[in-house]
């Protein structure tokens, strides 16, 4: 005989057994011990149990939980959590492209290559033009031998002659201009500025210890000793403001203007009739006279950084051209290209006229 | 988010089942409240972020009370024996069929304690609750199948521990 299975006794124990299956295993059971010795251990295993309850009042803790997920969830911090919670992918992925879109945005911005400068420094005696590159933030220091000029940007011609302490401060890209701005610091000595450009792409200012002086495409003379700033203009427009007592005023062509501590003077006069403007167009007159001058180990001239630093570099061979000889490097190429000897010898031929006009007058 | 009212209504319908439920798995009245508790604050947490189906909301209150039985029971390795003040109700009313009765109790829950816990909570939903095995198969994510298996493993496991018991030859 085949005993019933667990199931079916479990079935027939739970009364969910119905129709032949049901009748079937009752018959069974009533001829079968076995069977029915299980049934009735079945039966005791699932016999109801006695219902049990919490002991304490768990509902109280559950609410006074939910309480406080409620006032959380309504905090502004909350809140923010949340948001941040639920959308972080798209958060991950917005502050993606903002960092993605602001690498490009640096990437496209403007060259901030430092604006060039060409140093050309003459001996008198020794008939040699050195050639340097200068940087922004280097300092020049002339000797009271020692004739140069400085060319920026293939447009502003500064002719120093004698003692000049002149610094060059390092650019400042302005957005709202879209222009470089920069300063000549001009402590000391005798300078003659020539530059006629729009200058579409910077801007620069001459400042020395009295004022601050804004060239727009002219040409002028300046002086600074210890007894003040003077500056003689001889074409254009140039904005002189008094460091000192805030003075703004333009300056017109040919006056000779006298900035100190305590105001700006302006005087009538000729341009040959101040001796410091005739100076420095003599010295670049005699220079250019007899261009070949000799060794460039002559002139003791020293380059330095702002820090005060000597640089060594301006008297190295490499640095030196000799103008005739268009062969000797990159730096002859440079200055051949920018016709500055010929530059020269205009300012040389504006000269000769000058002198001969002067004298003129004189006999006169 | 879960309401205060909606709250105190699931609860009131549900809790002496799953508490019983808890209770007969895990063996201790005391983690049997522990979990009920943690329970309904799982069903608040759950509700911050879903919505609350009335419909498979037993299923949802049955699994994370299985779940988290099971973790006690994983952490704590055997269940402990069933709390001597609370038992059963006997099944007969004589002195004699008590006593049988309660020993075959005893005897099932010894039997049990030996048994993974999806066989045990199979059982214990069959015994307490009268669930089909389609039923349980829903609330435990688990198939018919596997129900029927493991409830038939359950009861010659059970039988075959009364019969090493002297309860029964063959």
């Amino acid at each position: 005989m085949k005993h019933l299975d667990e199931l079916t006794l479990f079935a027939l124990a739970k009364n969910s057994l119905y129709g032949d299956d049901a009748i079937n295993a009752t018959l069974h059971i009533k001829q079968c011990y076995i069977c029915s010795k299980k049934l009735q251990l079945i039966q005791a295993t699932i016999a109801p149990q006695k219902i049990v309850e919490p002991s304490r009042d768990i509902l109280t803790s559950i609410l006074e939980y939910h309480s406080k997920s409620v006032s959380q969830k309504e905090s502004f911090f909350n809140t923010i959590f949340n948001f941040i919670q639920t959308y972080k992918r798209s958060l991950a992925f917005t502050t993606g492209i903002v960092i993605l879109g602001v690498a490009l945005l640096l990437s496209i911005k403007p060259n901030y290559k430092s604006i060039p400068h060409i140093l050309y420094i003459a001996g008198k005696a020794s008939n040699t033009v050195t050639t340097q590159t200068i940087n922004e933030g280097h300092r020049i220091i002339l000797n009271e031998s020692d004739s140069a000029v400085l060319v920026a940007n293939n447009d502003i011609k500064f002719r120093l002659a004698g003692t000049v302490d002149l610094t060059i401060s390092k650019s400042r890209y302005n957005t709202a201009l879209d222009k470089k701005r920069f300063q000549y610091i001009l402590s000391n000595g005798v300078a003659n500025i020539k530059s006629y450009s729009s200058h579409e792409t910077m801007q620069y200012e001459i400042k020395t210890p009295d004022a601050v002086i804004q060239p727009l495409g002219t040409e002028f003379y300046i002086n600074v000793s210890p007894e003040g700033t003077h500056l003689y203009i001889v074409e254009g427009n140039v904005v002189i403001n008094n460091t000192a007592t805030g003075q703004t005023i333009n300056g017109e062509i040919g006056k000779l203007y006298t900035i100190n501590k305590n105001e700006i003077s302006v005087f009538d006069i000729e341009k040959y009739q101040l001796q410091w403007v005739n100076n420095i167009d003599m010295s670049f007159n005699d220079l250019l006279d007899n261009p070949d001058f000799g060794e460039y180990s002559a002139i003791n001239s020293n380059i330095n950084d702002n820090t005060g630093k000597e640089s060594s570099t301006e008297t190295k061979p490499e640095n030196v051209i000799v103008p005739d000889n268009p062969d000797n490097n990159e730096e002859t190429e440079s200055l051949k290209n920018r016709n500055d000897i010929q530059d020269i010898k205009e300012l040389q031929n504006e000269m000769r006229q000058l002198k001969k006009e002067s004298k003129h007058k004189h006999r006169e | 988010m879960i309401s205060r009212d909606e709250l105190i209504s699931l609860y009131s319908t549900h809790y002496k089942e799953i508490f019983n439920y808890i209770y007969h798995l895990t063996g201790s009245h005391e983690t049997a409240e522990d979990i009920l508790q943690e329970t309904f604050i799982n069903i608040i947490e759950y509700s911050k972020k879903n919505i609350i189906n009335h419909d498979t909301v037993k299923s949802l209150l049955y699994r994370t009370a299985h779940n988290l039985s099971i973790n006690y029971l994983k952490k704590n390795e055997k269940t402990d024996s069933l709390d001597d003040d609370i038992n059963y109700l006997p099944a007969a009313s004589t002195v004699d069929d008590d006593l049988f009765a309660k020993e075959i109790h005893n005897e099932v829950s010894n039997a049990l304690q030996q048994l993974d816990t999806v066989s045990r909570s199979i059982f214990i939903m069959k015994r307490d609750n009268n669930y089909t095995n389609e039923e349980i198969a829903k609330l435990l994510h688990i198939s018919e199948r596997t129900v029927r298996r493991k409830l038939q493993s359950t009861l010659s496991h059970i039988l075959l521990h009364l019969k090493t018991k002297g309860y029964f030859e063959e």
